[in-house]
């Protein structure tokens, strides 16, 4: 038994894994092609369907014309329909998921929600407050045994946009050895934030409003 | 009309069935069968076009017609040409070189072009009066930096055909000084009066350096090949492409997805799904644009890893 997820994210940094040439859209992707949201995702689905996370499968994302969906495209109520409409009943998902920041406005989730009022297709928008890497820092002890010795952040669902995004920018940025040329240090970047994702206590993230709201989502979505 | 058509052993095409209308478009990433459909129903055979080289196996092409009629012909274990049924249907593969249908032609009655294009001119020339002047009725309505289409005669013996500027009554050009998508576009409106016509008529990439904008008019009047509206018979039409917009211009019935099997590298053929109680729907979210839900990925024949 498995569980089926296409999910969207908003950036390479949440949805792109090293590999990023991926299947046809519709067929699975591999576990190098798996971005830290997916990882993260895939804890959470097994966590509560008791699966191993490798029965945790995730689908190769649409596209939009020839392009891949950019995150402002998930922000778009006819681009999001799309994205989530799958013309081959044999290549749906069991679940879709769009995770997109809140970037400090309140009501994201509640209006996403309302452009796919009407959709067939089971779905989770999942909000985290402001940010996606605010869940990333949430444990300080996966912070500690990934990057190092690093200050408590304050409660990661009071800080301003932007700011645990920037805060685990400068935490990567002291860990990814100068001198690397760019591809090198995208590969290392992507590789800190999915060890973060790995290694995140999903009881501490719990705490977190916007992520309990997604498990309870998630969890509501796939029952039907 | 070929209703159904099955190909076992053929290059890529392992063990392929799939259903044909008068026009048919397929669609799929590069390598994925869509010109071995064609070559099966070409008039050659090699020993490499059997599937992975196996030399024990029997390369077969069963064609249903909507009559009832069933042809067959095949190439046994170590044989070297199709065997089979005498009338199996014929088929015209253009493979269309530039070049070719630029070429001033020897001067000789032709009612047919060659599969690379070339003859333009001859059986242009050979075309009465009328059909030549509905030719270039068509092809100035289309590409109306020109006003008028003739053959001319060249040196020694040969003709070629020449473009009569629209603004310019006296200025006429040379083949080569037109553009490769007028120029295909001319070779694409003779299809349809070639005598006589072949059964089936299958083209790679009818798009290629057509502007967008005509190519509703070439799918049109291909579909006017297909159905019978020009000549004297209905010519059964296969298109392959990877233009979006062509798609435009088809129905979804009228398209099938190519891919290859993960597992064993054959090809895989898939209709729309139109029968799906979600489909009017799934198309609506996409405007009902069949160019752009192909894009998505979501119906398959597309690249991918």
């Amino acid at each position: 038994m498995s569980t089926r997820i296409l999910l969207y994210a908003e950036g390479p940094g949440e949805d792109r894994g090293p590999l990023v040439w991926l299947p046809e859209p519709g067929e699975l992707l591999t576990a190098e092609m798996l971005g830290p949201a997916h990882l993260l995702v895939a804890r959470v689905v097994a966590r509560d369907r008791n699966l191993p996370e490798a029965a945790v499968q995730f689908l190769s994302p649409l596209r939009l014309g020839p392009r891949p969906h950019r995150g402002s495209d998930l922000l778009v109520r006819k681009n999001l329909r799309r994205l989530l409409t799958i013309a081959d009943p044999t290549r749906r998902p069991d679940v879709a998921i769009v995770l997109v920041d809140e970037d400090g406005h309140g009501d994201r989730r509640r209006r996403l929600l309302q452009d796919l009022a009407d959709l067939e297709l089971p779905h989770v928008i999942a909000v985290p407050v402001r940010e996606f890497e605010a869940w990333l820092i949430a444990d300080h002890a996966a912070v500690v045994a990934v990057l190092g010795n690093r200050d408590r952040p304050q409660d990661p669902e009071s800080m301003q946009p932007r700011e645990a995004k920037d805060q685990l920018r400068s935490w990567i940025d002291d860990r990814v050895p100068e001198g690397l040329d760019r591809p090198r240090r995208t590969e290392q970047t992507g590789q800190l934030r999915a060890d973060l994702a790995r290694r995140v206590d999903l009881g501490i993230l719990a705490a977190l409003r916007a992520f309990a709201q997604f498990c309870e989502d998630l969890r509501a979505a796939l029952a039907d | 009309m070929i209703r159904r058509l099955t190909i076992e052993n053929y290059r890529c095409l392992r063990a392929v069935t799939m259903n044909l209308e008068p026009l048919t478009v397929l669609v799929g990433a590069n390598g994925t069968g869509k010109s071995s459909v064609f070559a099966a129903l070409g008039s050659s055979f090699s020993p490499v076009d059997r599937w992975a080289r196996d030399a024990t196996v029997t390369v077969r092409v069963h064609a249903e017609h909507a009559t009832g009629r069933a042809d067959e012909r095949h190439v046994p274990q170590s044989g070297q040409k199709w065997e089979g049924t005498r009338d199996f249907p014929h088929a015209m593969v253009l493979q269309l070189d530039l070049q070719l249908i630029r070429q001033a032609n020897q001067l000789q009655e032709m009612r047919q072009l060659a599969t690379n294009g070339y003859g333009v001119a001859n059986v242009f020339g050979t075309l009465t009066r009328k059909e030549q002047d509905e030719i270039a009725r068509q092809f100035c309505t289309l590409v109306p930096l020109f006003a008028d289409v003739a053959v001319r005669p060249h040196a020694a013996g040969n003709h070629r055909v020449v473009f009569q500027d629209r603004w310019h009554p006296t200025l006429w050009y040379e083949p080569h000084q037109v553009s490769d998508g007028s120029i295909l576009l001319l070779a694409f409106l003779l299809l349809p009066y070639q005598s006589p016509p072949p059964d089936v008529i299958a083209i790679e990439e009818p798009e290629r350096g057509l502007h967008p904008y005509l190519m509703g008019q070439l799918v049109g009047a291909l579909r006017r090949l297909a159905n019978g509206e020009l000549g004297p018979r209905p010519v059964q039409v296969l298109l392959a492409t990877h233009s979006a917009e062509l798609l435009e211009f088809v129905e979804p019935r009228e398209v099938r997805f190519f891919n290859r099997s993960k597992d064993t590298g054959e090809t895989i053929v898939r209709e729309a799904p139109v029968d799906d109680p979600s489909w009017k729907q799934t198309l609506r979210e996409y405007d009902d644009s069949l160019g752009d839900l192909w894009l998505s990925g979501g119906l398959g024949g597309v690249p991918g890893r």
